[in-house]
């Protein structure tokens, strides 16, 4: 398979682009920190969207620069695998490196739920009981990501400026051998980030006190999972993504192993399939 | 290469940015422009809204001031947003209308408990209009239902009834919104607007309409000055139609079109009161508990100003005292002093603004705070002669009454009306006719063992689907409001076939009884004005079950008397002190000058 692949992506761009997102969602990020008041996140999303000199643009920039870090880190993932390229680190930054992929996810979804808007409020409480299906831990794990019972901003908050970008920056660092990103990656990311922030409107949810007109969705790689949640037990949610995570890190293992290797990638590829099916279908079922 | 990094796709890149960034500073601008100049906060919460309407040049003061509580806790919207588009996302152009009332002024910290109370009075359930209208339909065994006017407004296969209902009664239940309603109403609103959002207010921003505790008889007026004409009674004006009105002295046009006649206005409103000085909260915005027919919400009665109270209608504020009263006397800065008496309603609610200063009662305007001196009802003769013990005080102090025997109601299939129930006219229309409205002395009915005033309804035809048709007239039990100082006279009850419901036409007295001959024509059968027949076996029914006209016995003892009003004409006289004694004594052969029974032929019932 690596023959039939064009030369420019054996060369790793999808993973400097990459790093060039993360660079600028970060910077982005930390601008808007000033702006940010988790004890009314409602309120400064307001502010951010409209009252506040640039911020709307700045949040367009972090949010863009946020979903590309997701798309291109994926794309990275992908062209390694196809480049069969896993035995280049050792195993322990290879798990590690993939599960960056979780840690991205995770550091976009706090962003979503820090929106403070119905549709975030909503989202908090699924994902405070999701962790909370988690076996044994469940408690433990949503005290740790949500603050309680009941999910509270500024825990969310610190986890995604503080934990979770910490920890993708330490993973990208171990892995990558860099911790700038080159200045090229910096213009093509930013090039298209700052198209998009200068031309789009970023939405922003009903107040959280507001009564849904509408049916309340959740971020757009979550929407198979909220369809998912719909029809199936939440510890199948854990099995799934605990089985596609130990499919990724495995591979490493059977980096030269044709057939184990393929019917990794093909569970991999069937789950990611299902949850493209389920996200369709619920979107369905609500139109 | 890595065609991505070439330098043509940098210096492209580099362009990019810079153009994009001219792009965000455009928006920029045009985001600043957009950001009105108005204040940012209202009561120390983020109202933004008043960035945009910051001054509003009339409308609401005192706790419901805009700089005080903002525009969001009655309009809901969102007041953090900064631009236009999200801020009235939500927005409740008509604070207090039902269907929102618990988010705008039920909301908890504002009046959560009133909301619920107003949700079930009977000016939102209009119980007792939905069954009497379907009884009188055929569509109920009984007058009394627990159907609601929601209820009837959100049928999906509406009786006959449930239609006429949502075509000419819907505007006036206070679940209606504004924007569904007859024009005839003269509310500002919804649910609680409708009472307290005065009217005048204008559409164009800055002018609001003014919120006000103390409802205005204008707010009153719009619902009911229709039906029952309370509202016109009360200041003395009865509707006339056509030619009637050449024969008025005085004429004055309602909004809606109607024609009114002036004449003398209830006794109360001479004397500058207003509907709710009389009328409890517990009346107006109910009590919680879901009751059947005004009569039964109403619990102000005559005695609870005038007395007698005989033990029940006073008691000391430590006992009568309530939440609502004790809140309106603090806010009004009036001390609440729990050992001194308070005239109280039937279920014992205080009227807080009646209090005793030494041994005289007074009443404090709710309205205009004016202070006057309430009269106690005497115990002379005229209040307690004994033939008059069940009388209740209208039905003698309700000199005249609004009626209108040739109304006639009629259903076109071929016309458009507007429908209540859907917000919008649809096919079939009901129409309301006459051949001329009234302004008489009331017929006397027995309702709840009181004998009370009563005036007819409309005439009715009705057709039913299984071919039967039926021409009837009601008759309803009625407190006019059109309260006289002074009393019908002897004469108009006790030698009037119009107080016995009998009809027009020529009562004659005698010794060997009373005869009565109708003198009138039947309209589709049925005689306007005519509830029973003299004699009858079964007295005439009406719009409650325990409501009737009198019977023959007691027909016949308020006839009797007729025959001796004309010599003993005041109530002092001791033939009224017993009167069956003095009957007996008659029989026995005491004198009497009763000339010869013709003499007597001389009431001829007015045509209502």
């Amino acid at each position: 398979m690596t023959r039939v692949l064009p030369g420019w992506l054996k060369s790793g761009v999808f993973g400097r682009l990459a790093l060039g997102f993360l660079a600028l969602s970060t910077l982005s990020g930390l601008a808007l920190v000033p702006t940010y008041d988790p004890a009314a996140p409602y309120a400064s999303l307001e502010a951010i969207t409209a009252g506040l000199p640039w911020a709307w643009f700045m949040r367009a920039l972090h949010w863009f620069t946020s979903q590309a870090l997701l798309v291109t880190t994926a794309l990275h993932l992908l062209e390694v695998v196809l480049a069969k390229r896993e035995r280049r680190l050792e195993p322990g930054p290879w798990w590690r490196a993939s599960a960056s992929l979780v840690l991205i996810v995770l550091a976009l979804f706090s962003g979503f739920l820090m929106r403070g808007d119905l549709e975030a409020v909503s989202a908090s409480r699924i994902a405070s009981a999701i962790s909370l299906s988690l076996p044994w831990l469940g408690a433990s794990l949503r005290g740790f990501l949500f603050g309680g019972e009941h999910p509270t901003v500024g825990v969310i908050a610190m986890h995604h400026a503080g934990t979770f970008t910490v920890l993708l920056w330490i993973v990208t660092y171990e892995h990558g051998g860099r911790a700038l990103p080159d200045a090229r990656s910096v213009v093509l990311a930013g090039a298209s980030a700052l198209v998009f922030a200068a031309l789009a409107t970023l939405p922003l949810g009903p107040a959280p006190n507001e009564v849904a007109a509408e049916p309340l969705l959740g971020p757009w790689y979550f929407l198979g999972l909220q369809g998912m949640v719909r029809d199936l037990p939440p510890l199948s949610v854990w099995l799934l993504g605990a089985a596609m995570m130990a499919s990724l890190g495995t591979l490493h293992h059977f980096a030269e192993s044709r057939r184990p290797r393929q019917l990794f990638l093909a569970f991999v590829a069937v789950v990611l399939l299902a949850n493209l099916v389920w996200g369709v279908a619920f979107i369905w079922g609500l139109s | 290469m890595n065609p991505f990094y070439r330098n043509s796709v940098l210096v492209l890149g580099g362009l990019t940015i810079l153009v994009a960034l001219l792009v965000g500073l455009a928006r920029e601008n045009e985001r600043a422009q957009a950001l009105g100049s108005g204040p940012e906060t209202a009561g120390g919460r983020t109202e933004r809204c008043l960035k945009c309407h910051p001054a509003l040049t009339e409308g609401p003061s005192g706790a419901h001031a805009p700089e005080a509580l903002g525009c969001s806790p009655c309009h809901l919207g969102n007041p953090l947003a900064y631009d236009k588009e999200r801020a009235h996302r939500g927005l409740e152009r008509e604070p207090g209308a039902l269907d929102t009332v618990e988010r705008t002024c039920g909301q908890v910290g504002c009046h959560p408990d009133t909301s619920h109370r107003v949700r079930n009075t009977l000016m939102t359930t209009a119980a007792g209009l939905v069954a009497v209208d379907r009884w009188a339909f055929g569509e109920l065994e009984r007058p009394t239902d627990t159907q609601t006017m929601a209820e009837v407004l959100t049928s999906t296969t509406p009786t006959p009834a449930e239609d006429h209902l949502s075509k000419l009664c819907g505007g006036c239940h206070l679940g209606t919104r504004r924007n569904n309603r007859d024009d005839a109403i003269q509310a500002v609103g919804s649910g609680c607007s409708a009472c307290h959002i005065l009217s005048g207010g204008g559409k164009a921003l800055g002018r609001h309409p003014a919120v006000e505790v103390r409802a205005s008889d204008t707010q009153c007026f719009g619902c009911h000055s229709r039906s029952g004409r309370l509202s016109l009674s009360y200041v003395g004006w009865y509707e006339v139609s056509g030619e009637q009105g050449r024969d008025c002295k005085e004429t004055e046009r309602l909004p809606d079109g109607r024609t009114v006649c002036v004449t003398e206005p209830d006794v109360h409103a001479k004397a500058g009161m207003s509907c709710i000085d009389c009328h409890l909260h517990t009346e107006l915005m109910g009590d919680a508990a879901r009751y059947n027919h005004k009569e039964d919400q109403v619990e102000v009665a005559c005695e609870s100003c005038h007395g007698p109270v005989d033990g029940r209608l006073e008691s000391p504020w430590g006992v009568a005292e309530d939440a609502v009263s004790r809140r309106i006397l603090s806010a009004r800065g009036l001390p609440l002093r729990l050992a001194e008496p308070v005239r109280t309603g039937l279920r014992g609610t205080p009227l807080w603004n009646v209090f005793q200063v030494d041994e005289g009662w007074f009443l404090r305007g709710k309205v205009d705070d004016r202070i006057q001196a309430i009269g106690q009802t005497p115990a002379d003769a005229d209040h307690t002669m004994p033939g008059h013990l069940r009388l209740s005080c209208t039905a003698c102090h309700s000199t005249a009454a609004p009626t209108c025997p040739t109304c006639h109601t009629g259903f076109a299939p071929e016309k458009v009306q507007w429908s209540f129930a859907l917000g919008r006219p649809t096919l079939g229309a009901w129409t309301e006719e006459n051949q001329g409205q009234g302004w008489a002395e009331p017929t006397l009915a027995v309702f709840r063992e009181k004998v009370v005033p009563a005036v007819p309804g409309m005439l009715m035809s009705l057709d039913s689907s299984d071919g039967a048709h039926v021409d009837t007239q009601l008759f309803a039990p009625l407190d006019p409001h059109a309260t006289t100082r002074r009393s019908r006279t002897c004469v108009s009850c006790h030698r009037s076939a119009n107080a016995l419901g009998l009809g027009p036409g020529r009562l004659v007295l005698g010794l060997s009884g009373p005869d009565f001959r109708l003198d009138a024509d039947a309209h589709k059968g049925v005689v306007a004005g005519v509830w029973t027949q003299l004699g009858a076996q079964k007295p005439g029914s009406c719009t409650r079950e325990d409501c009737r006209s009198l019977n023959s016995e007691e027909q016949a003892r308020v006839l009797k008397v007729g025959l001796c009003i004309d010599c003993h004409t005041a109530a002092t006289d001791a033939l009224y002190s017993d009167f069956s004694a003095a009957l007996e004594r008659l029989e026995q052969g005491t004198s009497c000058a009763l000339p010869s029974p013709s003499a007597f032929a001389v009431r001829r019932a007015p045509n209502q």
